[in-house]
């Protein structure tokens, strides 16, 4: 017995439902091969993201593509992910300490410039997508050379070229009254492009900062500067903030400096990221107060709009009785800043100093207070 | 106890809290105050309405989804296609009830059930072939070879890469 046919028994609305739960872009575009009905309804959702080409012949398959209209006006995302170096984008080799780095194929490099080239004249043009509002840069951090910074005494590391090209190609664009959603993972130079949306005209509600630094405080720049007047979804991923002590002003992080020129936020997500500690003659002292239960304090009174925080890793008021320091006071005591970036203390006695560090069931008192105050909210 | 007729004029007697998964239902009861009328569901049969009370009775109790839920940056992410373990035991069903109950949760208006039904169709969908979609949906190619190479070329533009 045949199977019942989907099309004459599903109306068109709920086939469309169905195809909206499907994650695979393959799948998707198979779909639309399928017939006349499922193309019609599969073709939106199969050519809602673009996932910038890294291809020889990317500038070809873009150009190509743009001329599609009926196609170009249903992206409305832009997504770019990085090769890790087993596409033949770029080589994996060892270096004199036996690390995998990348490297520019030695025997056409000509090509290697063509196609940067290439992926530069697609960033320059996203405004051909009429549609767009969300942009995704994932780059790549594992082969990245340690200390994990671009340093200028050095050459250049190829993904930092091609990240370089990508952040001046959105900075010289116009997407600052187009773009929405912006996440960008591991970009080295994301003062460009963040530059780019600090407009009064800027149009971003929803930004996405994961790792992305030389080390991991984003600048005072970015803190005291910057200013997206319609900002509503703000999400740090790994991310240090630091503690200023100045004169007139009760101590206060540069996130709370932030915050109070963006009281539109209705969402904030925290994921990892810690107080940054000053850089102490010892590495093994801490370097206390640095708690976040101040900060989750002045959440709620800077942000009159704010609905949902979430931070992970959460305190909890009954740490696990096998472990006398979990997650979270790892997290945001093991580690400390200085100007080589974070480095954690291996070394610490944790059970010795136990007395010493702040009680992370006050933490979590902190916490469930804030989250109270937003369930009203609601 | 609410009573409702199916199409086939069989009568199901459900609690109010289990069958108010449907806003159809929820609506109707809402607007017609305290009353012992039956209420028709002329597009429901009864073995549907069968499975459709299992699953409202399963998750009886549990939050609605409020209709001005928070459209926050997720929405534009890609959509989880996990199903917990009891909803997928529920919907091991023939493909024919796996459509029926598609179209009643539709009609019905529990959004929950709706998620469930097109979900496990995605799924079905996952890996498969143009070939192989058409079978399992028993879909009709109605392209001209000519039209079919303009969508390949097509696709080529937007392959995952």
């Amino acid at each position: 017995m045949n199977n019942p046919q989907i099309a004459p028994l599903l109306p068109p609305e709920l086939i469309n439902a169905i195809i909206s739960e499907v994650d695979s872009k393959q799948v998707l575009l198979n779909l639309r091969l399928t017939s006349k009905t499922f193309s019609e309804i599969a073709t939106p959702h199969a050519f809602r993201t673009f996932d910038v080409p890294m291809k020889s012949n990317a500038k070809r398959l873009a150009m190509e593509f743009w001329e599609a209209l009926d196609l170009v006006r249903h992206v409305q995302e832009v997504r770019l992910n990085a090769p890790d170096g087993t596409e033949g984008f770029w080589d994996v080799v060892k270096d004199d300490e036996g690390n995998d780095v990348l490297q520019l194929p030695l025997t056409s490099e000509w090509e290697w410039t063509y196609r940067i080239e290439d992926i530069k004249f697609i960033f320059s043009n996203l405004v051909k997508f009429p549609r767009l509002h969300t942009l995704r840069l994932y780059c790549i951090e594992k082969y990245r050379p340690q200390p994990r910074w671009e340093d200028p005494d050095y050459e250049p590391t190829p993904s930092y070229m091609l990240e370089l090209e990508i952040c001046r190609a959105i900075a010289s664009s116009k997407l600052v009254e187009m773009v929405q959603t912006f996440e960008i993972q591991h970009l080295l130079p994301y003062r460009l492009v963040l530059h780019h949306f600090n407009s009064p005209s800027s149009r971003l509600t929803s930004l996405t900062i994961t790792d992305c630094l030389r080390n991991p405080c984003i600048s005072l720049w970015f803190w005291r500067v910057i200013t997206f007047p319609r900002l509503q979804h703000l999400h740090l991923e790994k991310v240090g903030i630091k503690i200023r002590q100045e004169p007139f002003v009760p101590p206060h992080t540069d996130l709370e400096t932030f915050l109070l020129r963006h009281g539109s936020i209705k969402t904030l997500k925290l994921h990892k990221c810690l107080i940054a500690g000053r850089e102490l003659d010892d590495p093994n002292e801490l370097d206390f107060p640095r708690t976040w239960a101040p900060v989750w304090e002045s959440v709620a009174e800077i942000l009159p709009h704010l609905i949902r925080f979430d931070f992970e890793p959460a305190p909890r008021r009954h740490a696990d009785e096998n472990s006398t320091f979990v997650d979270y006071i790892k997290l945001v005591y093991g580690l400390y800043y200085s100007s080589l970036g974070y480095h954690s203390m291996p070394s610490y006695d944790w059970e010795a100093n136990a007395d010493d560090l702040p009680s992370e069931r006050d933490e979590a008192v902190a916490w469930e207070e804030l989250q109270l105050t937003l369930e009203k909210r609601r | 106890m609410v009573l409702l007729v199916t199409s086939d004029n069989e009568q199901f007697n459900a609690d109010k809290d289990v069958v108010e998964r449907s806003v159809l239902i929820k609506n109707m009861l809402e607007d017609v105050g305290e009353s012992d009328q039956p209420i028709p569901l002329p597009n429901v049969s009864s073995s549907v309405l069968k499975k459709v009370l299992e699953y409202c009775e399963h998750h009886r109790g549990e939050p609605l989804p409020s209709a001005d839920a928070d459209q926050s940056q997720d929405e534009t992410r890609k959509r989880t296609t996990d199903i917990s373990e009891w909803d997928q035991k529920f919907i091991t069903v023939d493909q024919e009830m796996l459509f029926e109950i598609i179209l009643a949760a539709n009609y019905l208006d529990i959004k929950s059930l709706l998620d469930v039904g097109c979900k496990t169709v995605a799924n079905m969908i996952k890996g498969k072939t143009p070939e192989e979609i058409r079978k399992l949906f028993n879909i009709v190619n109605d392209f001209t070879p000519e039209e079919e190479a303009q969508i390949k070329k097509e696709n080529e533009w937007a392959e995952d890469r």
